[in-house]
Order: C-alpha cells, then sequence, then structure tokens
C-alpha cells in the first residue's frame, strides 16, 4: 500500500527543487552561449546542445511545457548547426540569441505561473513569438 | 505463457531530474526494485549484474541513444532476451514501429504521469503474457 499523500509530497518537493533551479540552469546555458560567441569551440556547442536538451526533456515532466517546446526549437537548432558544423556568424548567432531569448521568457512566465507570481511585463513575450 | 512476475527495472535515462520523477514513480508508486543508469555504457556495465526483469529505455541520450543502447545490451548474454520498454517525447508512428521491429514492447510516451507510469508498465507487462 502506498501513502499516497507522502508521494505528492515528494513529487512537489521535485517540482520545487525544479523551479529553484530553473534560472540557474538557464543562466548556464546563457553564459556557455555567450562564451561560444566569442571563442568558437566544437566540445562548448556540443555541450551547450546537451544542456538545452535537459531542459527539453525535463520541463514537460515538470509542468513547463512551453518551455520545453522552446527549448526543443532552439535544441534543433544547435543540433543542425553541429551536425553541418556551421559557422557562428551574425545571422546564425541571431537566430540562436532569438532562441534563447525565447527560452529565457518563457521559463520566467512558467515560473512564476507554477508559484503564483505576476511575471515581470518585460519578460513576456508576444503570443505569435511563442 | 510465462508466469515471470515484474520486479526488477533497470532504467536508462540521462536527465537527473526525470530520474527522480521516475524513481519515485516507479519505486514508492510502483513498489519495484529499481537501478537507474544515466547512460547506455552505465547500462551495460552493470545491467547483468542487476539482472532485471525488464529494461526502460530513454530514446534521446547524448553518447549512445535507446535504439543503440538496447543493441549493446543484446549482446549481453544475460540481457538478451529482457523485455524493453523505450520512452520518447512526441513519438511517430513510423518510430513506434521502428522500436517494436527492435523488440521493444511498447513506448510510453514523455512526459509520464508519475501517478500512473507503474500502471502503465505493469499493463504492458500482463500484455506480453496474453
Amino acid at each position: 500500500m502506498t501513502d499516497a499523500a507522502g508521494i505528492q509530497a515528494r513529487l512537489q518537493a521535485l517540482r520545487d527543487s525544479y523551479a529553484a533551479q530553473l534560472p540557474a540552469k538557464i543562466g548556464e546555458i546563457r553564459m556557455l552561449w555567450e562564451k561560444l560567441c566569442r571563442i568558437p569551440a566544437p566540445e562548448d556547442l556540443k555541450t551547450l546542445h546537451r544542456l538545452v536538451h535537459s531542459l527539453t526533456g525535463s520541463g514537460d515532466t515538470f509542468g513547463y511545457a512551453e518551455l520545453s517546446d522552446a527549448a526543443r526549437v532552439m535544441e534543433a537548432c544547435l543540433k543542425e548547426m553541429q551536425e553541418h558544423n556551421t559557422s557562428l556568424d551574425t545571422p546564425c548567432c541571431d537566430r540562436v540569441n532569438a532562441y534563447l531569448q525565447a527560452v529565457e521568457s518563457v521559463a520566467l512566465a512558467e515560473r512564476a505561473k507554477a508559484q503564483n507570481l505576476t511575471p515581470p511585463a518585460s519578460h513576456v513575450l508576444p503570443t505569435e513569438e511563442l | 505463457m510465462s508466469t515471470q512476475t515484474l520486479q526488477r527495472i533497470l532504467y536508462v535515462e540521462d536527465e537527473p531530474d526525470i530520474q527522480a520523477v521516475a524513481r519515485l514513480a516507479l519505486e514508492a508508486v510502483g513498489g519495484f526494485t529499481v537501478e537507474v543508469c544515466s547512460s547506455g555504457m552505465e547500462a551495460q556495465a552493470k545491467g547483468a549484474a542487476f539482472a532485471p526483469d525488464l529494461i526502460l529505455l530513454d530514446v534521446m541520450m547524448p553518447g549512445m541513444d535507446g535504439p543503440t543502447t538496447l543493441i549493446a545490451l543484446r549482446g549481453i548474454v544475460a540481457l538478451s532476451a529482457t523485455p524493453v520498454i523505450f520512452m520518447t517525447a512526441k513519438v511517430q508512428a513510423n518510430e513506434l514501429a521502428e522500436y517494436q521491429a527492435m523488440g521493444a514492447l511498447d513506448v510510453i510516451p514523455k512526459p509520464f504521469d508519475p501517478m500512473t507510469l507503474a500502471t502503465q508498465i505493469k499493463t504492458i507487462w500482463s500484455g506480453r503474457h496474453d
């Protein structure tokens, strides 16, 4: 026999922990991306893809479906860059930057929603950009 | 018809946050004994000694993905016939057929519901013995 209330409490603790770690996870992605823009390195691109893939998979699991969707778009772009050895020229950087900004905005909005907070207006994306 | 009961699950998933939720779902909710591996390589190293009744495999993993891991595990005598269930996001019909052709019992879509994952697995397991 399982203790349903106890399990729900442990699940909620995992959700809270995920929400608390989310800014750091996204901050790490931002930092690595900015480093890549300064010094392109295949290993860093691989790590970045891995971090974004992780966000894609975990977001959905913790109820951050829109974050997963935004991360999935960025992940596909990074995968393509890896496969085609794309140079980090201005159009490419602009594209990844836009995807990353979408991930950051959605994460803030969904995290605020999960915690019943009002997201900062400047970080809420217009619907058509989501 | 086999009457083997399902007790031991080897779970291969690279994302630590998802591992934590799945472990809770499988151990606390389902009552299974679970060995969690973070990569196909780790599953290769630990799988035979754990002697699982079932292998639960994430599809998208860095390095060795789920299908590659399955091929590698099939090369280990003790795991050559152990039933496998894949887990993946946004599974397409052709992918489902491909995984079943590889010998997978079924595919569980991600995100999974932690409160019903164990039941879902038990249903698939029972179907195997019908």
